[in-house]
């Protein structure tokens, strides 16, 4: 029996293999010659870009952050009635709510314009008189680095109830899983402080890490700052364990695409083990391959009074753009298709036949999914330029406290790691 | 700033040499499915051309639901007669036609 998917209705067409080939080939050379013959000094150390003082006086205004912050708050409450009250049906806009809109979304989201999902989260809103509500930007000096493994876990456990829970799209399983995660959340701001939001809400914890690949920054004095996304992210102070909050959106992402592949399909379809057994194995096990290679990679580039995951945790920034580089490949085609189909059936909540937006009769639009070549060449220059980008900030980061010749040698590994991964993902959006 | 021009060049390049791609209207299809009681192994695989006519015609030993994914076609099923849904197959992608009961997927569409 093969399981039956509640939200993604269709799947993209294999890439072409010829496509596929001649990316490898450049992913190939790009690397080495990175490598070889890029920058021997770090330059994205410091973190400097245009302060844009007008802009940020716009922004951090009232006039701004508080309509933004109403309307983000009317479509989670909206959501929340239709979690509620809704039909126990796939067009219950829930479903694409959670699966499409923040999951999906808040990837281009967080990439074109930074820290909107933190200035939004819903669970700040709703502790507001806690003083969880984020209006100050954090300037990066007084940044947050504490442990993210609250949230890597919660990203875990999300990734699993979405790609291997067989009953993830039913009504009454769906509000156990928000009742969770409200739990999660707001339990821990009153047993620790507002400061747990940053670091165990899934989605926040996800947002604000791609945000840092972004074109936008504070600078020390507060000040929005357009910079160039890889010094963006070259120049974060990581958290702790951001190597292993990367490792889960890696290995969840891989994993779906080892899921859906055909040999996967094959050889677990007819056996007697339960899926759910199947599919935990199964994420476990490939987020844990990607996390020990990682640090295996990582291991030339350990140096006097820094343990391993502290090295780990240094060079963790370059993942980031292998994350949103695999998501937007992998995911783009179904934010456009079910992104709209959810818009449409959020104007009509309770399935009562509404239309509050007008835009129930025209359904989606689908004029992008007419252009096969688009995608499929989208879909590539997303992953490698994803690659392009990693490799970039890893080999900046690995020049600092390390000699230029020296460092050559030992980024090797990371780089290699990273064909490897990149090479595996596009493999298997082949076939 | 030359990084957005470094960036959003290729970006316009990509998008100006796919738009070529035209989307050809091919010829009307129909596919033919009979549904039984036991579900197949695998989905039987049907190509059809981007932007053609698609009938499908489906016999049922069971009364039940047939559903067109991604086109959201529905149509019911009662044991012993035929019934037919027509759509446009108005975008590329891998599509799957499947029963609830039994939970099986009968042909996986693929629209390119």
């Amino acid at each position: 029996m093969i399981p039956l998917h509640g939200i993604a209705s269709r799947e993209d067409l294999p890439l072409p293999f010829p496509l596929i080939v001649a990316a490898a080939a450049a992913v190939l050379i790009v690397t080495f010659w990175i490598l070889l013959f890029a920058w021997r000094e770090p330059r994205f150390r410091e973190r400097q870009g245009r302060e844009m003082p007008i802009l940020t006086r716009f922004v951090d205004s009232p006039w701004f952050s508080r309509p933004l912050r109403l309307v983000v708050g009317v479509l989670w409450l909206l959501a929340a009635v239709a979690l509620a009250f809704g039909p126990d049906r796939v067009d219950n806009p829930i479903f694409g709510f959670v699966f499409v809109w923040p999951w999906v979304g808040l990837v281009p989201l967080a990439l074109l314009f930074g820290e909107v999902y933190r200035r939004t989260n819903p669970i700040r809103l709703l502790l507001r008189m806690t003083g969880a509500t984020a209006p100050a930007p954090v300037p990066a000096a007084t940044a947050n680095t504490r442990s993210r493994l609250p949230a890597a876990a919660a990203l875990l456990a999300f990734a699993w109830y979405e790609l291997v829970e067989p009953s993830a799209a039913t009504l009454p399983v769906l509000r156990g899983a928000a009742a969770a995660w409200l739990a999660w959340v707001i339990v821990g701001v009153f047993a620790t402080s507002a400061k747990w939001i940053a670091r165990a809400d899934p989605f926040e914890a996800f947002a604000s890490t791609l945000a840092k690949f972004s074109p936008w920054s504070r600078s020390a004095s507060g000040r929005l700052l357009l910079i160039n996304p890889l010094r963006n992210l070259a120049s974060w102070r990581p958290p702790r364990h951001l190597w292993l909050l990367a490792c889960v959106l890696l290995g969840s992402t891989l994993f779906d695409a080892i899921a859906g592949s055909a040999w996967w399909v094959r050889a677990f379809q007819d056996s007697s083990i339960p899926p759910r057994i199947v599919g935990t194995v199964g994420l476990i096990a490939t987020v844990a391959v990607i996390a020990g290679l990682y640090l295996l990679s990582v291991l030339p580039l350990r140096r006097h009074g820094r343990t391993l995951t502290q090295v780990a945790d240094e060079l963790a920034p370059g993942l980031v753009p292998l994350v949103a580089g695999y998501f937007l490949a992998h995911y783009a085609t179904m934010l456009y298709l079910e992104g709209q189909r959810t818009a449409i059936r959020m104007s009509d909540p309770l399935a009562l036949g509404w239309d509050w937006f007008g835009i129930a009769e025209a359904g989606p639009n689908l004029a992008l999914l007419g252009l096969p070549t688009l995608i499929a060449f989208a879909q590539v220059f997303f992953i490698v330029a994803g690659h392009v980008s990693a490799a970039l900030v890893s080999h900046d980061i690995a020049l600092r406290n390390v000699e230029p010749d020296a460092a050559m040698r030992r980024q090797m590994p990371l780089l290699v790691l990273m064909v490897l991964l990149t090479i595996v993902g596009m493999v298997l959006m082949f076939g | 700033m030359t990084f957005f021009a470094r960036v959003l060049l290729p970006l316009v390049l990509i998008l100006g040499l796919s738009g070529c791609s035209t989307a050809g209207s091919g010829e009307p299809t129909t596919i033919r499915l009979d549904i039984t009681s036991s579900a197949p192994d695998e989905p039987r695989e049907e190509a059809v051309e981007l932007g053609s006519l698609v009938t499908l015609v489906v016999t049922s030993e069971v009364d039940g639901l047939v559903h067109v994914h991604g086109f959201e076609e529905k149509l019911d099923l009662v044991a012993g007669e035929t019934a037919e849904a027509t759509f446009k197959a108005s975008m590329t992608g891998a599509f799957e036609v499947e029963t609830h009961e039994p939970d099986a997927v009968w042909i996986k569409l693929v629209v390119s």
